[in-house]
């Protein structure tokens, strides 16, 4: 018996035989390998899908190249490279693209109609090459299995080589390399990685012949990286119930976006026309805009000639790849710096968290065909979701382990450089325990809302921290007024240097729209920024000795008592203050000395919660 | 009612095997066709819609709805068959403009103003072995001349597509095709496919648009798309081509020329998985999706003669020698008839007004028409049929090489064959298996009405072979 089928020299026992794989003889040789007899518009997307499934995912193997001998392929390992790392460095851009637009007329309907899983087109174009039309080059477009396919006709404009040229000498393609090597590592550590699977898409299989043994960054995805998307990617489902696809983000390298992005959120969300929220700076002016519902298709029915066919196409079920959640218009700069974080709500305004976070949470789980995503769901896949969820649940994350919300003064505000985020939060004092390391950001205690009075002795990474002083400001004025320098005005609100002209040290000020009940003035942080009162502070050991007793005498005891908070706030800014001062002296402050037993008066924050404040017993004479 | 969608080139080499099966009885009624084509005007598209030019008013074709070839586009309406102005007009937005040459290369989808081979394919003119131009003919012009298909899909008792990988219309549709028309009956319709794979060469020319190699690949990545996307949306199907080291009787054929039928055993054994495809398939576990091969037996060439198809009531013998013997006795008798055309007309045999002769004059009388002239009608009628059975055995003759089908048949059938096989018939012999298969007429009935009804003399000369058949299984 002789089985009849082309590839097989097998003898058959049985007048039937199962064919449930296909044959590897099948398949033409590279020579003849021909992409327009995929019998599909997609023949270019499926060419890809093959040259990158022939790959070999043993270490060293040599791997095939069709291309060297079949000159009319327009697919290849290293353009489908040139593709991927020419995205991630902002060589190229992807645009998304409903196919069931107006615009695209009977082609985009087709095209849909045959894989409506496809009818959101990721189109890759050269964000430097001219293409028709004013447009830019379009050279590639996505696809769920092969992640990227070239356009079969740039080719003739030399564009391959250009492209390689410009890929292959970028100083960042390593940092490119490792910041996908680090995407990579969010599908293995969700379980979705398996590009040796029988059934893997040939983009994992590509990736992994791509990066190898690549080490990730770390925490770049979060720090200097855009989500560029979103595409619906292939993927070996981890058990029956779950899909096969997966709609996910790519990394675009953009240092310092983690940061632009948190700045974002000290501006005010505002809700805008035609399903959008902007962020509005102190000046008005719209930084940026949420996307919080698909175009609305209805209202371009005109621009083509598809009689409104778009009108009809639902975007239930697909929000992220119509567009919900996209950040749009980014201006480059902001009028100001917002000094009110807004992820929560206002006294009277709604913030992120109500405006945009929790309805693109709930749009999120209509896509991901999930009951519900929660912002655990998002750390566990960040990539799954855009930027204005991923980067402000990952921040929010970051934030809140260290402390709460704080509201930031002038001063920090103008501070905050590009590429290093503004603080948003502060040490809870009643988290703090005398003794321990001096926190670097305090949230004041006795704030009401979901916002604190923050004060920040600096921020930023270790890499660029950004000296702001406050803390030891604060030290400085509680140091003036335990020398009986400084003294709180009659009012209660501010304390004045008097033996200097009067200049205020610290106090309350009136914002727009609240009162800041502890506001660290300029002058006292003049001060700290020179070495004129450091000297000064150096000359008075045994002074310096009896303020750094009394301070470390307080702050034990119960710590949601109102006076223990506000006395840890006390001794917080007078140790940042002591540090600073003895900070290169070659000293050190002995544990004793004659301490204040009693402060004179307090600072009033708010109610029960008042700054106590000490004179040094010899000044009065104790 | 069976469907039988058959596509392209492929699919009307299978269809016509089908029908020549259903002539003889090997496949059982009723199955209906619906044959997609691009080019309706070939030899092969002829030779189907006619059965091999032996239907006539008096004759129908044995496999119905063939004798249309459905264009899977509206060639003749359409304005361009530039496959590029099927999509991009000159009020073409800019994005649409860029897609098309994003999905094309110049080659299939030409240039603005193009000329010559910078115009792309043109359509009208065929689909010049480019599958992913076809698929995307068709599925752009869904609705219009494809309408009636969904409609019958979903009446169907079960569907068969039938088709194979290779060239440019059927390799380009097929897949669309069966996504269609999966959508339109549902999951729980069954639906089998037959698909032919390498099973002819082409002549070794230089130049064409088309030569083997262009197959093979239209092949290979068929295969790999259907393996990927298609097969899941099949209950089961079938692939047959030439193994890597063929015997003779199973390797390639030439193509035939001027478009005309290939003659091979590969659109049979396609054909038998109509048989084959719902008695592997287990409906309990409908998911499984299962693909099979045919193996051939060398040492018996001949083998699918021995396999059983349909079993027509009366006979004890379900094999396809066994209804080619009957298709040859009856052309034997039908020969007789003719050489013994006054016998038969005048009712000058034994019995004659007591059996057919009564019949026929009665119905004679309801039409008005002379006792012999309307017997000579339904000779001419019986000999019609006979030229369809004669159309039939002489294929599988050329397939087969004038097998011996001896052994084949139930007794009266075989004994008659052996008569004919020796050279020993004589017309008496027809005419006794006439007056014997007189005792089935009122059992035999006629063919499945269809449409219209066939004229009395053709009436009864169905009846007649009917009766015929019924003895010779008796």
């Amino acid at each position: 018996m002789i089985q009849l089928i082309p590839g097989s020299n097998d003898a058959a026992t049985t007048e039937t035989f199962a064919l449930d794989q296909k044959k590897g003889s099948w398949q033409p040789a590279p020579a003849h390998l021909r992409t327009k007899s995929f019998p599909t518009p997609y023949a270019q997307a499926e060419m890809m899908s093959h040259v990158l499934g022939q790959l070999l995912l043993d270490a060293g193997a040599q791997q095939p190249q069709p291309e060297l001998v079949n000159a009319r392929l327009q697919q290849s390992f290293e353009r489908w490279r040139l593709l991927l790392l020419g995205l991630v460095l902002g060589e190229l851009t992807l645009e998304t693209v409903d196919l069931r637009r107006p615009e695209v007329d009977n082609l985009g309907a087709m095209l849909a109609d045959l894989r409506p899983e496809c009818r959101f087109l990721g189109l890759l174009r050269d964000a430097r090459r001219q293409g028709s039309e004013g447009r830019r080059l379009l050279v590639g477009a996505a696809d769920p299995m092969c992640l990227f396919w070239c356009a079969p006709r740039v080719g003739r404009e030399n564009y391959w080589s250009d492209l390689k040229t410009r890929i292959d000498a970028s100083a960042e393609r390593a940092d490119a390399m490792r910041l996908l090597a680090e995407w990579r590592g969010w599908f293995e550590r969700n379980g979705l990685w398996s590009p040796g699977h029988e059934s893997a898409p040939p983009w994992q299989k590509a990736l992994q012949v791509l990066l190898g043994e690549t080490a990730p960054s770390t925490g770049v995805l979060s720090s200097d990286a855009r989500g560029v998307g979103p595409l619906r990617l292939g993927v070996v489902p981890r058990n029956g119930s779950d899909g096969s696809e997966v709609i996910v983000f790519l990394p675009q390298r953009d240092i310092g976006w983690g940061a632009r992005f948190a700045e974002l959120l000290f501006f005010q969300p505002i809700r805008g026309d035609g399903g959008t929220v902007n962020l509005v700076d102190p000046n008005g002016r719209s930084v940026v805009t949420v996307r919080m519902a698909p175009r609305d298709a209805s209202r371009d029915v005109g621009a083509g000639r598809g009689n409104g066919r778009a009108d009809t196409a639902t975007t239930a079920g697909v929000e992220l790849l119509a567009g919900v959640g996209r950040l749009e218009a980014i201006a480059n700069v902001a009028r100001g710096h917002g000094q009110a974080h807004w992820l929560e709500d206002h006294p009277n305004a709604q913030g992120y968290r109500s405006l945009v976070l929790n309805p693109l949470l709930a749009a999120a789980a209509a896509s991901h065909r999930r009951a519900a995503v929660t912002e655990a769901d998002v750390l566990a896949f960040p990539m799954l979701f855009p930027d204005s969820v991923r980067l402000v649940v990952a921040q929010a994350a970051e934030a809140e382990a260290g402390g709460v919300r704080i509201h930031l003064s002038r001063e920090v505000i103008a501070k905050v450089e590009s590429g290093v985020a503004a603080p948003q939060s502060g040490a809870l004092l009643s988290h703090w325990t005398p003794g321990d390391t001096v926190p670097r950001i305090v949230a004041v205690p006795g704030g009401e809302g979901a916002l604190a009075v923050g004060l920040v002795e600096r921020f930023g990474t270790p890499a660029r921290t950004i000296d702001v002083g406050e803390l030891r400001a604060l030290g400085f004025a509680l140091w003036l007024y335990f020398l009986g320098e400084a003294e709180l005005r009659s009012d209660g609100a501010r304390v004045i240097w008097s033996a200097d002209e009067g200049k205020e040290l610290f106090g309350r000020v009136v914002l727009p729209n609240a009162e800041r009940p502890l506001d660290v003035l300029r002058d006292a942080l003049l001060a700290v920024r020179t070495d004129a009162e450091r000297a000064r502070a150096r000359d008075r050991l045994a002074t310096l000795q009896r303020f750094a007793m009394t301070w470390r005498a307080l702050g034990d005891g119960e710590s949601d008592r109102p006076e223990v908070m506000c006395a840890r706030l006390g001794r917080v800014a007078a140790e940042t203050f002591l540090a600073w001062v003895m900070d290169g002296s070659g000293l050190v402050l002995g544990r004793f000395g004659q301490r204040a037993a009693t402060p004179v008066e307090h600072y009033v924050l708010n109610g029960p919660f008042r700054l106590p404040l000490f004179v040094d017993p010899h000044v009065r004479g104790e | 009612m069976d469907l039988v969608i058959a596509i392209g080139g492929g699919g009307q080499h299978i269809a016509l095997s089908v029908a020549r099966l259903l002539r003889i009885g090997a496949l059982a009624e009723p199955i209906e066709a619906f044959v997609i084509d691009a080019d309706s005007d070939s030899r092969l598209a002829g030779k189907l819609r006619s059965f091999g030019n032996t239907v006539s008013a008096g004759c129908q074709h044995p496999l119905e709805g063939a004798e249309a070839i459905i264009p899977p586009f509206a060639r003749d309406t359409m304005k361009e068959t530039a496959f590029r102005r099927i999509f991009l007009d000159d009020r073409a937005d800019p994005l649409e403009r860029e897609l098309f040459e994003l999905f094309y290369d110049e080659e299939s989808g030409g240039v603005d103003g193009g000329a010559g081979l910078s115009a792309g394919v043109d359509i009208g003119k065929g689909m010049f072995a480019n599958p992913s131009v076809g698929s995307a003919v068709f599925a752009s012009s869904k609705g219009g001349a494809m309408d009636p298909l969904f409609g019958r899909a979903r009446t169907a008792a079960r569907i068969f597509v039938v088709g194979s990988f290779l060239g440019g219309t059927g390799a380009g549709i097929t897949h669309q095709l069966i996504k269609l028309v999966r959508e339109a009956v549902g999951p729980a319709k069954p639906i089998y496919g037959a698909f032919l794979l390498r099973w002819f060469d082409l002549p070794a020319t230089t130049g064409q648009t088309v030569d083997t190699s262009t197959l093979l690949a239209s092949m290979g990545h068929g295969l790999e798309y259907f393996y990927r996307y298609t097969r899941a949306l099949l209950d089961a199907s079938v692939l047959l081509g030439v193994p890597d080291h063929p015997t003779p009787h199973i390797k390639a054929v030439p193509a035939a020329l001027e478009n005309d039928e290939t003659v091979s055993m590969y659109p049979l054994l396609a054909a038998y998985g109509l048989l084959m495809l719902p008695d592997k398939t287990d409906t309990q576990a409908r998911a499984m999706h299962r693909t099979y091969g045919l193996s051939h037996d060398e040492h018996d060439p001949a083998w699918p003669l021995r396999r059983k198809w349909n079993t027509p009531r009366g006979s004890r013998d379900a094999t396809l020698g066994a209804r080619l013997v009957e298709a040859l006795v009856l052309q034997e008798v039908y020969a007789s008839f003719r050489q013994k055309d006054s016998d038969f007309v005048d009712f000058d045999y034994e019995k004659a007004r007591s059996t057919w002769g009564s019949l026929i004059s009665n119905a004679a009388r309801l039409q008005h028409d002379r006792e012999s002239a309307f017997a000579r009608k339904v000779l001419n009628a019986l000999e019609a049929r006979g030229a369809q059975l004669r159309f039939v055995t002489q294929w599988f003759n050329t397939v087969f090489g004038d097998p011996d089908l001896s052994l084949f048949g139930d007794p009266r059938a075989r004994q008659l064959y052996a008569l004919r096989k020796h050279r020993q018939w004589k017309a008496p012999d027809a005419f006794k298996l006439l007056i014997d298969a007189f005792q089935f007429e009122s059992a035999a009935g006629a063919e499945r009405a269809r449409g219209h009804q066939p004229d009395p003399d053709a009436e009864l000369a169905m009846k007649i072979e009917r009766s015929l058949l019924a003895a010779l299984r008796s």
